[in-house]
């Protein structure tokens, strides 16, 4: 029964992400897109690493429900236990922990990267690619010694891994020549594997970069289906400690540890739990950001306003909009407005956080501004990467300004995608039947604040001052219009020193 | 046992791999045409062109199509009809200068209906074997992933020629663009890129070379480029573009220049020299007459009410921008360029004519027109049209108001956006870009043009999974026709990028 305790552990820490992250995984699927289309399988495996981003796309979108995704990482993580153990032959289960909190470490300090990270799949990708490193040496070490067998593993291993999962595969085959020291073997085969391994792992990427891919900079073959920090030229190597502990964690058990028992576990138990404190970002306007977005998603705007009532600090501009919104929504444009915290906190990211890029593009969208929340769908798309978020919104988009071809596409795609086919297939039914829009709870209040008159201008990134500037600029045709006007103006003349983004 | 095994599953995924379609022997007749994706019911194809792969869009379980011609035929099963490449072309060559009948067959619950045949009308006029495109999101601003791809129209076979993600890192990237070529000849090119690594990459007959056309006397490095047909001379524009954004108008984006010159470039002596800097102005969208001799180009009046140039001024202006078609005469041997002459007043139509192109024969002038800018692929309005340049300019000319003579392309245009085009070189066929499935991604459509200027039913470039023109989040960008591949790879591509530019001489 002791042998189970340590199986516990991922349980243990599924149970805690599922439970305090619920709205980052939520969001994590939002972000992420995967299609049963042979054309999505193509354009993955244009980089080196393709299969695992696909297969870390395929298993993201299980956050739509963050306990179902939250129990497929804990069978992994257990499974990689499992792996752990009978590829190095720990005598002790509580030494694998360390991996599992890495990996649960490469989720939680995330933050604000869950809108800005390039890589597919990025929460599974760690996870899947550190069951196929061990794997890969688990298969290595169960080869027979004879016939330089395992020296063609070594060739194969890189050969055929680096294309399917890019770095973690190169791990795989370092590891392989380190394991090569710790086997029965004579010394010349053991001279072999590694230098064999170090050949490949230097000399596959290089073959690949100059014969099969070209979607990777050379700078950047070694690193494929890695996380990138960096933005704007800036890399932010703090994010890298989750997988430094991960590499080094996993490479040093195939050493005998100096110490065992009772030592171990509560050396384990306490190193873990002082990463996961450590390192956990636990930012209160992130989290109350990413639920406020999620209960717009869910038209539950007295939610919106509870979670932004009940900020601990002062809020950032993103709660402000989104708050504002709701108070709109539920006809609180009078005194109220003036109830809930108002503040500009820049978001705690150590990048410049622009909201167009976070929750912009869905405000623009509820206040009818319906170019502008395409024009960032687009553009984030092109840099970022295709979403559930970002077609939903574009096909929305596309419906109320009567492009139903486009639209068509859009939901087309969306059809191929597990949890929001019926989605799709709801609004599809309102293609070429604009009369349906009223009735709809997402698309019938953003009706009367559509406006005819255009204007050639540009946000410049500075989306609450566009959009003070849009509302005010004309009062409007419509009730709602004119409501939205009085408010906003309202809500200017307090707040206008207060509004640009940095 | 264990090879009979496999033998047996060999066989097995054989057979369901390669089902023999049979062209049911009952059905019942309906008096439509089927509903397809592409559209390719009437179209007119060229004898060496792809095989046309479509998607039946029609309610069914199951479907068989007969492409039948000349007694040869091919019959395919599924709702998927892909006929092997080898079959079409033999039927396409039976068929040249006839038409292929397409029998379309679908099942639905257990009944087969037979929908009314169509026709696919093939001409005997070959198509240049390789289409080349960038690969870009319809995007405003940003860009990632882009890529100059090059395409046989004969199979199905795609290779990348640029990749900008080779030199790109997380700290910049560059937009790759303008690919042109001397005369169809994939070995005689040239691309920008902007930003990191910035610069014009040239390769001619081998010699990969990049050039940085920066100069303080010149608005920017060369822009829309043009080859001169003999020489080795580019014809560029030089453009302060910029972008803005409409907040309610469908076309949704705006691209305008708020100045705009023309300069050529000497290919070996790396010298530039400006063609026409006149300040009231916006010359734009170089274009050499095939003898080499003229210089066609738009070019929009435009005077600032502002002392300078303000960009705001002309965003709120845009719509005055109408561009008409003019060009001078150039003498290949001095190297010397006449007076512009106007060729087509777009304005007196209260439109705007963009990208001349004229048709190796010289006698034809294609050009997109809107009402208005210079950026037609945003504006849903813009359409093909074309002028008989013989009427004006051949032997007993009668016409000097070509405005008169200038047509609009219907049979290939469509009521969404059609623009960038470029002529086949035996001046027969045009590929063009059109939006006209969604108004939002662009794809490559084919047309032929006879000898008197008629033209046929366009049809989409085909894919081998005919569905994935309609999954695909990428426009085609600048298709230009070539006679064969370019074989640089897009590494050396990269590599040439990564170089510093060799500077030009600006001529006074």
């Amino acid at each position: 029964m002791r042998r189970v305790y340590p199986y516990l552990v991922p349980l243990l820490l599924a149970v805690i992400l599922a439970v305090f992250e619920s709205d980052v995984l939520w969001t994590a699927q939002e972000q992420n897109l995967f299609l049963r289309t042979p054309l999505f399988f193509e354009q993955q495996m244009v980089k080196a690493g393709g299969l695992l981003t696909w297969m870390g796309c395929f298993l993201t979108q299980f956050f739509y429900y963050p306990m179902l995704g939250a129990g497929v990482l804990c069978l992994l993580w257990a499974f990689l236990m499992w792996l752990l153990r009978r590829t190095f032959q720990l005598e002790d289960l509580w030494l694998t922990p360390i991996p599992v909190a890495s990996l649960l470490l490469t989720i939680t300090t995330l933050g604000y990267w869950v809108y800005y990270l390039k890589l597919p799949g990025a929460l599974f990708d760690a996870t899947i690619g550190t069951i196929i490193a061990v794997l890969l040496v688990g298969c290595y070490r169960l080869l027979p010694a004879r016939f330089y067998v395992r020296s063609a593993f070594v060739v194969l291993s890189a050969c055929i891994g680096y294309p399917l999962f890019g770095f973690y595969a190169l791990w795989g085959v370092a590891m392989m020549a380190l394991m090569a020291w710790r086997l029965k073997s004579t010394p010349l085969v053991r001279v072999v594997d590694s230098v064999l391994a170090l050949l490949f792992i230097i000399g596959v990427p290089l073959v690949c970069y100059h014969t099969v891919y070209h979607q990777t900079n050379i700078v950047n073959i070694y690193w494929t289906a890695l996380p990138v920090f960096s933005f704007q030229g800036t890399r932010f190597f703090s994010y890298y400690v989750p997988y430094i502990i991960l590499v080094a964690s996993i490479s040093l058990m195939m050493f005998p540890l100096p110490f065992r028992g009772k030592v171990v576990r509560y050396a384990v138990v306490a190193v873990c739990a002082g990463f996961l404190a450590l390192l956990w970002y636990k930012d209160d306007n992130f989290h109350r950001e990413l639920s406020m977005r999620r209960s717009i998603e869910q038209q539950d705007w007295n939610r919106v306003l509870k979670t932004a009532g009940a900020v601990k600090g002062e809020p950032t501009r993103a709660m402000c909009m989104m708050q504002n919104l709701a108070l709109f929504r539920l006809n609180k444009r009078g005194d109220e407005m003036f109830m809930y915290p108002n503040g500009v906190k820049r978001p705690n990211a150590p990048f410049p956080v622009r909201t167009v890029h976070t929750y912009g593009k869905m405000l623009y969208m509820e206040y009818g501004v319906l170019n502008y929340c395409y024009r960032w769908c687009m553009e984030d798309g092109v840099e970022y990467g295709w979403t559930i978020e970002r077609l939903k919104l574009m096909a929305k988009c596309s419906l109320l300004n009567g492009e139903y071809v486009a639209a068509q596409r859009f939901l087309n795609l969306l059809k191929k995608t597990s949890f929001h086919a019926s989605w799709a297939k709801e609004y599809e039914a309102m293609l070429y039947r604009p009369a349906l829009f009223a009735n709809d709870p997402a698309l019938g209040p953003i009706l009367p604040l559509l406006r005819s008159d255009n204007f050639l201008t540009a946000d410049q990134s500075q989306e609450e001052l566009f959009l003070i500037e849009q509302i005010l600029s004309s009062p409007g045709a419509t009730r709602e219009q004119q409501e939205l006007s009085q408010f906003t103006m309202r809500y200017y003349r307090r707040n206008r020193h207060q509004l640009a983004e940095p | 046992m264990k090879l009979r095994q496999t033998l047996f599953l060999i066989a097995v995924l054989m057979m369901t791999a390669c089902r023999q379609a049979q062209v049911p022997a009952s059905y019942k007749q309906l008096p439509k045409e089927p509903l397809i994706y592409p559209d390719y019911i009437g179209v007119t194809v060229p004898v060496n062109i792809a095989p046309l792969n479509f998607e039946l869009l029609v309610a069914a379980d199951d479907a068989v199509v007969r492409f039948s011609a000349e007694g040869q035929e091919i019959v395919c099963g599924g709702l998927k009809a892909r006929p092997d490449i080898e079959e079409w072309h033999a039927l396409t060559q039976a068929a040249s200068g006839k038409r292929i009948s397409v029998e379309v067959y679908a099942e639905k619950d257990g009944q087969w209906m037979r929908f009314a045949p169509y026709y696919i009308y093939v001409s005997p006029d070959s198509i240049d074997p390789y289409l080349s495109y960038r690969m870009i999101s319809p995007s405003y601003v940003s860009y990632e992933e882009l890529t100059i791809n090059q395409r046989c129209l004969e199979s199905f076979d795609e290779q990348i020629i640029v990749d900008n993600m080779l030199c790109s890192t997380e700290a910049g990237g560059q937009c790759v663009n303008c690919h042109n070529y001397q005369q169809w000849n994939p070995s005689r090119m040239q691309f920008h890129a902007r930003q990191t690594h910035g610069g014009t990459v040239i390769a001619y007959d081998g010699k990969v070379e990049k050039v940085d056309m920066r100069n303080e006397a010149l608005l920017s490095a060369g822009v829309y480029p043009a080859w001169h047909p003999q020489q080795k001379l580019i014809a560029y524009s030089t453009n302060k573009t910029m972008q803005s954004f409409h907040t309610a108008d469908l076309n949704k984006i705006e691209v305008l220049d708020s100045e705009s010159d023309l300069i050529v470039y000497d290919v070996d002596r790396h010298e530039v020299t400006t063609i026409e800097q006149r300040p009231d102005e916006l010359e734009i969208f170089p274009c050499w007459s095939p003898d080499g001799r003229w210089l066609y180009f738009c070019s929009a009046h435009f005077k600032y009410q502002a002392d300078s140039v303000d960009a705001a001024e002309i965003t709120l202006r845009a719509k005055e921008l109408k561009y008409n078609i003019y060009r001078k005469a150039f003498d290949p041997s001095s190297r010397q360029f006449g007076e512009r002459e106007l060729v087509f007043a777009a304005d007196s139509l209260n439109m705007s004519a963009t990208f001349p192109r004229i048709s190796p024969d010289g006698r034809w002038l294609l050009f997109t027109m809107g009402e208005w800018g210079c950026f037609h692929i945003w504006h849903h309005d813009a359409d093909l049209w074309l002028i008989d340049l013989a009427e004006a300019y051949g032997s007993g000319a009668k016409n000097t108001s070509l405005s008169l003579s200038a047509r609009p392309l219907e049979e290939a245009n469509s009521d969404d956006t059609e623009s960038y085009h470029s002529w086949s070189s035996n001046g027969r066929w045009v590929v063009f870009s059109s939006r006209r499935y969604d108004g939002v991604f662009t794809r490559p459509f084919f047309v032929h043009i006879d000898n008197e200027g008629r033209a046929t039913k366009p049809f989409e470039l085909p894919s081998h999974n005919p569905d994935n023109h309609r999954q695909l989040l990428k426009s085609y960008n600048v298709p230009e026709l070539m006679r064969g591949p370019v074989i640089l790879t897009p590494q050396q591509m990269a590599d040439a990028l990564k170089r510093e530019g060799v500077p030009v001489k600006l001529l006074k």
